[in-house]
C-alpha cells in the first residue's frame, strides 16, 4: 500500500486563541529562564515556575516532559517529538504512565527552543509538573474501543482548556490528576487519580459523569471514593471547580507528604468531603462556567470519526495465518484489541522488548511509527498509560503487512498485558528522588521471561517497578509491584501482590522482606511458577492471588528461611 | 509598604492596628480577624473605613455577615507557593460579590499578578524588591485566558463558538 499524503487525523487543533495562549505561555517562560538566569529571582522562586512547564532537575541534566493530551497525536507531531531527540536529547525519548514523553538530556537554555517546536505543531509542556492540575489522561484506546460508552476525549479537552493555567488553581498544596475514563472496563486507573471520571449512560441515552476523589498512589495509596454517581455533563466544570476550592483551601500544606487530597478525603471521611463539595457547588454561581453546549459540540466536532470503509469483519487471509503462524497469533492475541467498527483493529507497538528499558523510544522509532501511522491508522497515533503506543484505526485485512513492519521496528514483542510488558519508572539510572534502580530490575525480569509462549502460559500480568516509595513505577497497582528500597546503601526490593488500577481496583500488599538486586528477578519467578501450580483452569494470576490470598506466595518464597 | 492599585503606585490611606491599639473612633483601619466582631460592636453601623485582615488558613464564609460593612479585606501569602489566598479572593468576589478592596499581602510574586487579578485581587501591598514595571507587565504576559468568567483588563477570552463552527466535520458524540 502506497500513501503519500500525511493524513490529518480527527483530533482536537488549535484556533488562533489557543495557538496565541500556547505562544504566550512560552514567551513567558522564556522571559522566567531569562531573570533566572540573571539572578532576578532565585532558585526557589524559580523552581516552581519551571516545573509548572515541565522542566525538572535530575541527577545528570534537566529533564522535559511535554504534554500529549490524553495520549493523543498525530503523526506530524510525532515526527517532532523524534526531531527534539536527536538534536535537544541523545536520540530517544520515553513514554510516561501518564501519557506523556519526557527527554532526560535537555538544556536550560534550550528550553524554550525546543518549547518554541513543540509549539509549531500544537504541542506544549504546560503543566506536565508542579502542584497544578496535571494533564488529563484517558483510555488509549478512545474513539476506537469496542465496549466504549463513547469518546472521552471532548470532555477530556474540554478540561485541559478549563485547567490551563488556572487562575485560582495553579499553587495547589500538590500536584493534582485527573484522569476519565469512556468505557466501563478502565483503562485509565480513573480509581487511582485524584479525580477519576466514569462516562454513564442514563435511559434516555444521556451522558452523565461518575466522580470518583482521592484515589493515588506515592507513600500513601488509596483507592478513590465516588462522590457522584451521576453529574450531569453540564455541571462537570462547575463541580470540579468546587472540589478544587475545597481542596485548595483545607488540603494539608504542612506536610508534602499529606498534601494529596487523597489524605484530606481520608482525614475528613468521604461523606464530609462530599458535603463540603456538595455546599461549595451549590453555592457559587455557576452560570458563567457551566460547559457551555455549543463549545462543547465545537470541540467535539474535531474528533470525528476517521472515514472509516466499510470492511468485512471476518478477514480469510488473516484466519489462514493465524492458523499457521503462531507467531502472528501470539501478537493478535495480545497486541492488538477490538475496534468499534467492523473491519479494524486496534493496534499496539510493544516499546517493551526482551532486556531492554520498559517505554524508551529511538527517535528513528518515533518516525517509523509515525509513517505507519500515515500508512494504516489515519495518522494517528496514541501514548499508552503502560508506555507503548497505539494505531487506533488499523484495517484487519492490514494486520499481516503491519506486523511484518513492526517486526522489522522492533516493537511487535507479543507481551501487551503480559508479564514482558513492565511498567517501570527511570529510577536511580536517572532520577534525583530514586532510592535503588528499577530499569535494570525491568531488563533482567524481562529477560527471564523472553520466551513468549511461557508469557502467553502465564496469561494477562501486570508487573510494575517503583524505584522508590514516590511510587512512580505504580507498583502498588502491579498485580506485582516491585519497590526498591535502600537499606544501609544496597539495593532491596520489596514484593506485593493483588494490585489493580482496572475497574476493581485496589491495593497490593506487601508479601513479606525484600530481596536483593541478584535475588529479585528469581523470587518474581518463584511467584509466577507457584501461580501456574495452584491456579484453576482459566484464571487469572489476579483472581488466583485473590482466592488463595498470599499463603501459597509466601510458601514458596521464604520456607526454610 | 508601597501598594499598587490600577497598575500603579497608590498612596496607601490604610493602617494595621495592632495590639493595645482601640478600634474605636478610628477610620481606615485593618483590624486581625480576631478583633473584628470588637470593632463591629463599637463602630456605628453606618461608619465607614473598616477593614480586616485574614489569615490564609480561614475560611471566608464567616466574614459573609459583615461584608457590608468593610471596605477592605487583606489575604495573606506567607509563601509565594502557599495558593489558599486565590480561592479566598476568588470566593468573596465571586460567591460572597464582596464589592470593596481586596488586598494581598506577603510573600507573592510579580509572576503572580496576573493570576491574582483575575482571582479577585485588586490591591497589593508590595516589598520595594521588584519596580513597578516589573509588577505592571506581568498583568497579561499570558494575554488570554480559558477561564471566561476570570477575566480581567484586557484579557482575550475565546468567541463563544458559533453553530457549525466546522461544517467540514460532522458532529459526533
Amino acid at each position: 500500500m502506497n500513501v503519500h499524503v500525511t493524513p490529518e487525523p480527527n483530533m482536537y487543533r488549535y484556533d488562533e486563541f489557543d495557538r496565541n495562549f500556547v505562544d504566550a505561555r512560552v514567551a513567558q517562560f522564556r522571559d522566567q529562564v531569562a531573570r533566572r538566569l540573571d539572578g532576578t529571582i532565585t532558585e526557589d522562586e524559580f523552581k516552581p515556575m519551571r516545573l509548572m512547564n515541565g522542566l525538572y532537575h535530575q541527577l545528570h541534566a534537566y529533564m522535559l516532559r511535554v504534554a500529549v493530551p490524553y495520549g493523543t497525536m498525530s503523526s506530524r507531531q510525532l515526527n517532532v517529538l523524534a526531531d527534539i531527540a536527536d538534536k535537544y536529547d541523545r536520540g530517544y525519548g520515553h513514554w510516561t504512565t501518564r501519557q506523556n514523553i519526557q527527554y532526560n538530556w535537555i538544556k536550560l537554555e534550550e528550553t524554550a527552543d525546543i518549547l518554541d517546536r513543540l509549539a509549531s505543531v500544537e504541542m506544549h509542556a504546560i503543566q506536565t509538573s508542579g502542584n497544578c492540575i496535571r494533564n488529563t489522561t484517558t483510555d488509549a484506546y478512545a474513539g476506537a474501543a469496542a465496549d466504549e460508552l463513547a469518546d472521552p476525549r471532548p470532555v477530556c479537552e474540554l478540561i485541559r482548556q478549563w485547567s490551563s493555567l488556572h487562575p485560582e488553581f495553579s499553587y495547589l498544596p500538590r500536584k493534582f490528576k485527573i484522569a476519565v475514563t469512556g468505557s466501563p472496563n478502565d483503562r485509565a486507573a480513573v480509581r487511582v487519580h485524584d479525580i477519576g471520571l466514569r462516562m454513564h449512560l442514563n435511559e434516555k441515552g444521556e451522558r452523565g459523569w461518575e466522580v470518583l476523589v482521592g484515589g493515588g498512589q506515592g507513600r500513601t495509596p488509596m483507592v478513590a471514593v465516588t462522590v457522584r454517581d451521576w453529574l450531569a455533563e453540564a455541571d462537570l466544570l462547575p463541580y470540579l471547580t468546587a472540589v478544587m476550592r475545597v481542596y485548595n483551601l483545607i488540603g494539608r500544606r504542612d506536610n508534602k507528604y499529606k498534601a494529596r487530597i487523597k489524605i484530606l478525603v481520608h482525614e475528613m471521611g468521604a461523606e464530609a468531603f462530599s458535603a463540603a463539595v456538595e455546599k461549595e457547588f451549590a453555592e457559587a454561581p455557576k452560570e458563567t462556567i457551566e460547559v457551555d453546549a455549543r463549545e462543547l459540540a465545537r470541540i467535539t466536532s474535531y474528533f470525528a470519526p476517521p472515514a472509516w470503509e466499510s470492511l468485512a469483519a471476518f478477514v480469510p487471509e488473516i484466519e489462514e495465518k493465524k492458523l499457521a503462524d503462531r507467531g502472528f497469533r501470539q501478537w493478535l492475541a495480545a497486541n492488538t484489541a477490538a475496534h468499534k467498527v467492523p473491519g479494524y483493529t486496534i493496534v499496539n507497538a510493544s516499546f517493551k522488548p526482551t532486556g531492554g528499558i520498559p517505554g524508551d523510544a529511538t527517535s528513528g522509532q518515533m518516525r517509523a511509527v509515525a509513517k505507519l501511522a500515515d500508512e494504516y491508522s489515519f495518522g494517528e497515533v496514541r501514548v499508552t498509560h503502560a508506555q507503548n503506543l497505539t494505531m487506533p484505526h488499523v484495517r484487519t485485512k492490514d494486520l499481516i503487512e503491519v506486523w511484518d513492519k513492526l517486526k522489522e521496528l522492533g516493537l511487535a514483542e507479543a507481551n501487551i498485558g503480559l508479564i514482558g510488558d513492565i511498567i517501570s519508572c527511570p529510577g536511580l539510572d536517572y532520577c534525583a528522588l530514586a532510592t535503588a534502580r528499577s530499569i535494570p530490575v525491568a531488563q533482567e525480569i524481562s529477560t527471564r521471561f523472553a520466551d513468549i509462549k511461557k508469557q502467553h502460559d502465564v496469561g494477562p500480568l501486570k508487573l510494575n517497578i517503583s524505584g522508590c516509595i514516590n511510587a512512580c513505577g505504580h507498583h502498588h497497582v502491579g498485580h506485582i509491584g516491585i519497590l526498591g528500597v535502600d537499606k544501609k546503601g544496597k539495593e532491596f526490593y520489596q514484593i506485593t501482590l493483588g494490585g489493580s488500577s482496572a475497574e476493581n481496583a485496589s491495593i497490593g500488599k506487601i508479601l513479606g522482606p525484600g530481596f536483593g538486586a541478584d535475588d529479585i528477578a528469581g523470587a518474581v519467578e518463584t511467584v509466577v511458577d507457584t501461580y501456574l501450580a495452584v491456579r484453576e483452569q482459566g484464571e487469572e494470576f489476579l483472581h488466583t492471588y485473590r482466592r488463595l490470598g498470599a499463603a501459597p506466595f509466601k510458601e514458596a518464597l521464604y520456607a526454610g528461611n | 509598604m508601597p501598594v499598587i492599585e490600577n497598575n500603579a503606585f497608590v498612596d496607601d490611606a490604610w493602617s494595621h492596628l495592632h495590639d493595645g491599639d482601640s478600634a474605636t473612633d478610628r477610620s481606615m483601619i485593618i483590624v486581625p480577624l480576631a478583633r473584628l466582631d470588637e470593632a463591629l460592636a463599637d463602630w456605628p453601623a453606618d461608619h465607614r473605613g473598616l477593614g480586616v485582615d485574614v489569615p490564609n488558613d480561614v475560611d471566608v464564609e464567616q466574614l459573609t455577615p459583615h461584608l457590608e460593612r468593610l471596605d477592605i479585606v487583606t489575604l495573606n501569602f506567607p509563601g509565594f507557593a502557599d495558593g489558599r489566598a486565590f480561592s479566598q479572593a476568588r470566593s468573596l468576589r465571586h460567591t460572597d460579590h464582596f464589592g470593596g478592596t481586596i488586598r494581598a499581602r506577603g510573600s507573592f510574586l510579580p509572576d503572580q499578578y496576573g493570576f491574582l487579578l483575575q482571582s479577585g485581587v485588586d490591591s497589593f501591598e508590595v516589598s520595594d524588591r521588584f519596580p513597578l514595571d516589573e509588577w505592571v507587565r506581568h498583568a497579561d504576559t499570558v494575554p488570554a485566558t480559558y477561564q471566561r468568567d476570570y477575566a480581567t483588563g484586557g484579557l482575550a477570552t475565546r468567541p463563544f463558538a458559533e453553530a457549525g463552527a466546522r461544517p467540514d466535520r460532522p458532529h459526533y458524540g
